[in-house]
């Protein structure tokens, strides 16, 4: 299905017109604002991403009351560290343990807690995870590179128009001692997807 | 600050980018909108996008940004000509 010849000069591709024009209806419709438009793809291409998400984390490993709150309420919770907005609105963080793996997928199409990760990475949005999330968790966790003892129970959660959800890692042994700010550089967006775990960073 | 830490630096989208190309963002960013702007409501989004990905992959599978983008447009012009009609 893709196509990833690339003609530089090329005319228009039939989508990139489609785009155009119904871009031409809708400005000429006062429904858009090329201004607003550019802005918004400024912010999720640039500003809103997983960083977010690992302050979040790390802040929950390192504050016994914040974590409370977060598993009880991840919406406020989350709010108190400044991050809100679209596909934010109810939010609900679940919580990695020896004991239980939890891991986000949308089966139907690709919602995603855009405030504290961005948007989602293209594997997240394909056919083939969207499916296998649910048919075989084990498997695709093992293609990212996790194997779990069949101890382990996996949880998955569908993400909706309504709900969000955040997987709150587990802390790797060994980074008892480090900072919040420290903790947050090692949390990576995988492992708040629930597809990875946060492994402590190489001895220097 | 530890070695450690300077050389694992966080990248804030794994080094992945949020749009292969100008098209998509634009397809994006216009949803988004109109959704603020009261068009549609995000539920009526995701159901309409749902439907043209639960189309597609009738016979197809989502293997990439382009793939999921072309049926965020198709989406968006199924619900553009429902509202604004």
């Amino acid at each position: 299905m893709s196509e990833h010849t690339h003609h530089h000069h090329a005319p228009p591709s039939e989508i990139e017109e489609r785009v155009k024009k119904l871009e031409s209806l809708l400005i000429d419709k006062k429904l858009v604002d090329p201004q607003s438009l550019d802005l918004l793809v400024d912010t999720y291409q640039n500003k809103v991403g997983p960083k977010n998400g690992a302050a979040v984390v790390a802040r929950a490993w390192t504050d016994a009351d914040y974590r409370k709150r977060l598993l009880e309420d991840a919406t406020p919770a989350i709010m108190e560290l400044g991050y809100e907005g679209r596909q934010g609105e109810h939010m609900v963080c679940v919580e990695n343990t020896p004991q239980v793996h939890n891991m986000v997928v949308c089966t139907l199409c690709s919602c995603y807690p855009w405030p504290v990760l961005g948007l989602p990475p293209a594997w997240y949005k394909a056919s083939s995870y969207r499916a296998r999330a649910v048919s075989e968790p084990r498997e695709v966790l093992k293609e990212f590179g996790l194997v779990l003892d069949p101890e382990v129970e996996v949880r998955v959660w569908d993400s909706t128009a309504e709900i969000r959800y955040l997987v709150l890692p587990l802390q790797p042994a060994g980074t008892e001692t480090f900072t919040e700010q420290q903790l947050a550089a090692i949390v990576t967006r995988d492992a708040m997807i629930g597809v990875t775990q946060v492994s402590a960073p190489d001895a220097a | 600050m530890d070695k450690r830490f300077t050389e694992q630096v966080h990248k804030p989208d794994n080094g992945e980018l949020a749009f292969d190309a100008p098209w998509q963002a634009k397809t994006f960013a216009m949803a988004v909108q109109l959704n603020e702007s009261g068009v549609f409501t995000w539920t009526e989004w995701a159901e309409e996008l749902s439907s043209q990905i639960a189309d597609f992959e009738k016979h197809n599978a989502i293997e990439n940004s382009n793939d999921y983008y072309k049926l965020w447009q198709s989406a968006l012009e199924q619900l553009v000509q429902q509202k604004t009609a």
